[in-house]
């Protein structure tokens, strides 16, 4: 008898003999991973700290370094008595930006500025001057001395109304169609028909967003669809539009000929979504090109692996849709481990996704690019 | 998704049950995998070879407990894969590691003539585990079954290592003692 086929006996083991092994290893798995998670996010936001203070320090030490420490001038004496700025004898000093003003010209080498020490001493040190130059712009700069995270809220803050969804699909799509598979002539009586923006039935928001599209005018600020959207019928949205040529209404009348719903997609939820707030969640704007695709057949194709997410569920709402969209690389994650599934999603992430998610439509064939 | 709705996709025949399986599970059988194969491209071998495997036997089989099943053709399939990969020169894996601790309780040299009954070993070992204490008992799963690392293990039970290789050896012997009793030539 050999070791090997001793372990292979163990294979013939019960599975009650290895399931509460097989729980423990389970066990360990999930905890591990918010480890992981914390080392990922601390290595992550130590470097861009570092950065950031690097940076920052590069622009703040110009006024700094000659005015405030005569140890500083005595450092540039040698350099450039009144601009310095631009040459290498501000690096050193910026760098520890840190503590730029405790350490003297020498002791500024200290590299250990990449690690911690600086996250904590930086803030306070480089604020008071700060406050100096106030009423100008050193806000850009102040994100830097913040911790780790924050650099993305921003960027959150434009978020994408239910109107702005439409049209950003619209334009990501061309305006592309069905395949005219069916009786290509029937069409013609269908369009007229498309009656109110609301008539796809299943979508809900139908009657919520038919008012809003008339009362939020220029959604997306680079206006593009001049052309008038071949909806059919711009019908009653062209009232809408703030003469940009954008036209929601007109551009969710389209989207919803083109995504009419068969069925909810699994998800329980229409295509259309629920009321949608007006920033929209990654998770919100996942579901909806997640029921979009499955309603013309579509299932949107794997591209990467999954991984897990700290504000990631089963069994929610957004819980299919997420998972196919993020592994189809329509939407993506704010970072490693984390989704963003319930932050706003900026328009430029919505626009991204859109084309991510126009790309696959097109390629699979359900949709024929439009005119 | 709970387990008890993935096996039912399955036994709709849903293919959607294989992505929920990959969705909740894979770590773990990549993890398991991983204990017996050393390259990536390997494990995802293992793993979709694995799937396919789960898909064909669920039906007509309805595991009890998924994870275990899942674990099971996983490390069975990894086995195989590593099998089939090995050349000449040893991997170097969990998997190699602790089939040579298992060499101080079985003779080193092939004896190809005692053809022996591996399912009367498995029950043998069956017998020799339930009378084990449930945490004895789990060690034994982990590194003989699913050969986690010793420091995994000890980890996870919150054990230092050095107790975990004596709990193990002790292990060891009292299999073979219990198997030379059964009247298996160790």
């Amino acid at each position: 008898m050999r070791a090997e086929d001793l372990a292979l006996a163990l294979g013939g083991l019960d599975e009650s003999f290895i399931a509460p092994a097989a729980a423990d290893m389970l066990r360990d798995e999930k905890r591990r991973a918010p480890r992981v998670l914390k080392l990922i996010a601390i290595a992550a936001a130590a470097v861009t700290v570092a950065v950031l203070l690097l940076l920052a320090g590069l622009s703040v030490g110009k006024p700094r370094t000659p005015v405030s420490h005569p140890e500083a001038t005595v450092r540039t004496e040698p350099g450039e008595p009144g601009g310095s700025s631009g040459g290498r004898p501000d690096l050193p000093v910026v760098k520890p930006g840190a503590s730029p003003e405790k350490s003297t010209g020498t002791e500024t080498e200290t590299d250990p500025v990449a690690t911690e020490p600086d996250t904590t001493t930086a803030p306070e040190a480089t604020e008071p001057e700060y406050t100096e130059p106030e009423p100008t712009e050193p806000e850009p700069t102040e994100p830097a001395y913040y911790e780790t995270d924050p650099p993305e809220e921003p960027e959150v803050i434009d978020g994408i109304s239910d109107d702005e969804f439409y049209v950003m699909m619209y334009r990501a799509l061309g305006g592309a169609s069905r395949p005219p598979e069916e009786p290509p002539a029937a069409e013609p009586p269908e369009e007229p028909q498309p009656k109110d923006p609301g008539t796809q039935g299943v979508d809900s928001e139908t009657d919520e967003s038919g008012e809003p599209a008339d009362s939020t005018p220029g959604s997306v600020p680079g206006s593009v669809v001049e052309t008038v959207i071949p909806c059919g019928e711009p019908t009653p949205a062209s009232p809408a539009t703030g003469g940009t040529g954008d036209n929601p209404a007109a551009a969710k009348q389209w989207y919803l000929r083109t995504f009419s719903e068969i069925e909810s997609g699994g998800t329980g939820q229409s295509s259309g979504g629920e009321v949608t707030p007006l920033p929209m969640t990654k998770a919100q704007l996942a579901v909806r090109l997640y029921n979009a695709a499955h309603n013309i057949g579509v299932i949107l194709p794997a591209v990467r692996e999954w991984a897990w997410f700290d504000d990631f569920a089963d069994g929610q709402w957004y819980s299919d849709a997420v998972f196919e969209a993020y592994r189809a690389g329509v939407i993506d994650a704010v970072s490693a481990h984390h989704m963003g599934t319930d932050e706003p999603i900026s328009a430029s992430e919505a626009e991204a996704a859109a084309a991510k998610f126009a790309a696959i439509m097109l390629e699979s064939g359900a949709l024929v690019a439009g005119n | 998704m709970d387990d008890s709705r993935i096996i039912e996709l399955f036994e709709d025949r849903d293919e959607s049950a294989i992505r929920e399986v990959e969705r909740k599970y894979s770590a773990f059988l990549k993890k398991i995998a991983r204990n017996v194969l050393k390259s990536e491209q390997d494990v995802e071998e293992c793993l979709s070879d694995a799937y396919y495997k789960v898909w064909n036997r669920i039906p007509p089989e309805k595991p009890r407990d998924l994870p275990a099943f899942l674990g099971k053709i996983t490390r069975d399939e990894a086995i195989s894969v590593y099998r089939a990969r090995r050349s000449k020169k040893r991997i170097g894996s969990e998997y190699e590691i602790s089939l040579d601790e298992l060499c101080e309780i079985l003779p080193s040299a092939d004896t190809p003539e005692e053809e022996f009954d591996a399912r009367v070993l498995c029950d043998a070992i069956a017998s020799y585990l339930g009378a084990l204490p449930e945490r004895t008992r789990k060690i034994f799963i982990r590194r003989y079954f699913f050969f986690d690392p010793v420091k995994t293990i000890a980890t996870s039970y919150g054990m230092s290592v050095s107790a975990v290789k004596t709990a193990l050896f002790r292990l060891r012997t009292g299999l073979k003692e219990f198997l030379t009793k059964e009247g298996f030539t160790v």
